[in-house]
C-alpha cells in the first residue's frame, strides 16, 4: 500500500491503485477537454521540440548512422546497373537541359510580350529531419533548424522529387513540417495537361485525394499535378504527384516522393525582387502608364 | 535465476538502478519518432515503452510517485508525438493501472505467465486506444494494423523484460551480499 507523508506510525489515505486510477482520470481530462488544435497546445509542442532536440538528435544519430550504413551495403552489390542507369539517364537530362533553355528563352519573350512582373527567385534551405511523427493522429516531420535558418511557417517544403508538404511552426532550432498525407493539409494545385485547379487533401494515408474539382472538369488519369500558387506562400508550379483516377471514389494522387524515411529536406523560400522601373506591376499604374 | 521471476525484496537499496527503466521509457519515447524507411513497420504503432512501464507497475518496490512520473512521461509522448494532449498519458495510466493489479499473481508466477499477462493487459490497452481513436474525429486508427502492434509488441517483451529483470535481480543480490557481510 502506498502511504503519504513519512512518519513512523503508517497513515494511508490512498492505496497506490487510488493513485493510479486518479492518474487515468487526469489523462481523460486532458484527453477530452483539451483541444488538440490550441494554439497553446501548438506552441507547447515546438518549445518541447526546442528542449528536447538535442536529446533526440544524439539518440537517432546511431540508427541513423546504422541506417545508412545497411543502405550503402545493400546497393553494393547493384553498383554496375546503377551506373549504366545513371549513365543513360544522365544522357536522357543532357537533352532535356537543352530543351529547357529553349523554354527558358521563349518564356522570357512571353513575359517581355505581356508585360509580366518578374517572378521572385526560389531560394533552397537543406534542412535534416530529426523525427517523423507519422502515427493514425498527424502526419509531421520535424527537422533541426528553425528561425534561426531563416524557417518559417507556411513555407513549402520539397523532397528529391517534388512538394512533400509545407512548414507549420518554427522555433528557434526546430521546425515542424506537415506532410502532404495528414488530415489538415490543403494545397491548392492544378492538373498540368487538363488544365483543372483542386484543391489536395490528406487523409492519412499514403495518397491524398484531389477536392473542390469544378464540376464540369475533365480529369486525366496520369496526369501531373503542379502547385498553383494561390493563396500566396506556396510557390507555383511545384512539382506534386501524379492524378490516379478510379471508379467510384474521389481522385488520387501518387506523390512524387515518398514522404516517410525521408533524412534530408529542403525548405522553398520565395525570395521577393524588386520590379524594373519600366515594368508597372498594379492595373492602376498600368493605366497611368496609357 | 529466472530474470523473470522478481524477488520479493523491497529494492531500496539497490542504488539508483530503478531509475533505469526510467530512462529506458524516456529513450523509447525520444526515440519515437526516428525516421524509418521500412514498409512494414511504417504503419505500426509499436508501443515499446509499455515494457518498462509493465516492470515498474510490478516492481516490488513501491513508490508512490510512479504513477505521477507515469502520468508525466505520457504528457511528454503525446506532445513529442504530436497525439492528442491527454492520449498516451490515459493509455500509460490506464496500461499501469492494470499492470499493478496484477503485482502479487506475477510475483511467484512462470516466465511464460509473466509474458502473457503483459500480452493481454498490452491487448486491452490498445484496444482502449482504439475506442479513443472512434470517439475522435482527428484520429483515424485501423484496428488491425492496431492490433498486429498489440501482438508485436507483446512478441519483442522478454527482449526488454529480460535486461531489466537481469539488472534488478543483480542488484538486489549485491545489496544483500553486503547485508550478510
Amino acid at each position: 500500500m502506498a502511504k503519504f507523508g513519512a512518519s513512523i506510525r503508517e497513515t494511508r489515505f490512498v492505496s497506490a491503485t487510488g493513485i493510479a486510477a486518479v492518474c487515468v482520470l487526469i489523462g481523460a481530462l486532458f484527453l477530452f477537454l483539451l483541444p488538440r488544435d490550441d494554439p497553446r497546445v501548438m506552441q507547447l509542442r515546438q518549445t518541447a521540440f526546442d528542449i528536447f532536440l538535442p536529446a533526440i538528435d544524439a539518440l537517432g544519430r546511431p540508427f541513423i548512422a546504422l541506417r545508412n550504413t545497411g543502405t550503402q551495403v545493400s546497393q553494393l552489390s547493384g553498383l554496375r546497373e546503377e551506373n549504366h542507369r545513371l549513365l543513360a539517364e544522365n544522357e536522357a537530362l543532357r537533352l532535356k537541359i537543352n530543351e529547357m533553355t529553349q523554354a527558358q528563352f521563349l518564356m522570357q519573350q512571353y513575359r517581355a510580350l505581356l508585360d509580366l512582373p518578374p517572378e521572385p527567385d526560389i531560394e533552397l534551405f537543406p534542412v535534416r529531419v530529426v523525427a517523423d511523427l507519422s502515427s493514425p493522429f498527424v502526419k509531421t516531420l520535424v527537422t533541426k533548424g528553425g528561425k534561426s535558418a531563416g524557417i518559417e511557417p507556411g513555407l513549402a517544403v520539397i523532397g528529391t522529387n517534388g512538394l512533400i508538404g509545407r512548414v507549420i511552426s518554427s522555433g528557434l532550432q526546430s521546425a515542424r513540417i506537415l506532410l502532404l498525407t495528414d488530415f489538415n493539409s490543403n494545397i491548392p494545385v492544378v492538373a498540368l495537361a487538363s488544365n483543372v485547379q483542386a484543391i489536395l487533401s490528406g487523409r492519412n494515408n499514403d495518397m491524398p485525394e484531389l477536392q473542390f474539382v469544378p464540376r464540369k472538369a475533365t480529369l486525366k488519369d496520369g496526369d501531373l499535378l503542379v502547385t498553383s500558387g494561390r493563396g500566396g506562400r506556396i510557390p507555383i508550379g511545384l512539382p506534386v504527384g501524379i492524378l490516379r483516377l478510379g471508379v467510384g471514389e474521389p481522385p488520387k494522387v501518387e506523390l512524387l516522393d515518398d514522404v516517410q524515411g525521408l533524412i534530408h529536406v529542403r525548405v522553398v523560400k520565395g525570395v521577393a525582387v524588386d520590379a524594373p522601373p519600366d515594368i508597372q506591376t498594379s492595373p492602376a499604374s498600368r493605366k497611368a502608364k496609357r | 535465476m529466472n530474470p523473470l521471476r522478481r524477488p520479493d525484496v523491497r529494492a531500496a537499496d539497490g542504488g539508483s538502478l530503478w531509475l533505469v527503466p526510467y530512462f529506458v521509457l524516456a529513450g523509447f519515447i525520444f526515440l519515437d519518432g526516428l525516421p524509418v524507411d521500412y514498409q512494414w513497420l511504417r504503419h505500426i504503432e509499436l508501443g515499446l515503452y509499455l515494457v518498462p512501464i509493465f516492470f515498474i507497475a510490478i516492481s516490488p518496490s513501491e513508490r508512490d510517485f510512479a504513477p505521477f512520473a507515469i502520468i508525466a512521461f505520457g504528457l511528454l509522448n503525446d506532445i513529442l508525438s504530436e497525439a492528442p494532449i491527454g492520449f498516451w498519458a490515459f493509455l500509460f495510466c490506464f496500461f499501469y493501472l492494470l499492470a499493478m493489479r496484477q503485482k502479487t499473481v506475477l510475483q511467484e508466477a512462470r516466465a511464460g505467465s509473466v509474458w502473457a499477462n503483459f500480452a493481454v493487459v498490452c491487448l486491452l490497452t490498445y484496444f482502449a486506444g482504439y475506442l479513443i481513436g472512434l470517439m475522435r474525429a482527428d484520429m483515424a486508427i485501423d484496428f488491425w494494423l492496431y492490433l498486429t502492434s498489440a501482438l508485436l509488441t507483446g512478441l519483442c517483451f522478454p527482449l526488454l523484460y529480460c535486461p531489466l529483470g537481469w539488472m534488478e535481480n543483480q542488484s538486489l543480490s549485491d545489496s544483500l551480499k553486503r547485508g550478510d557481510e
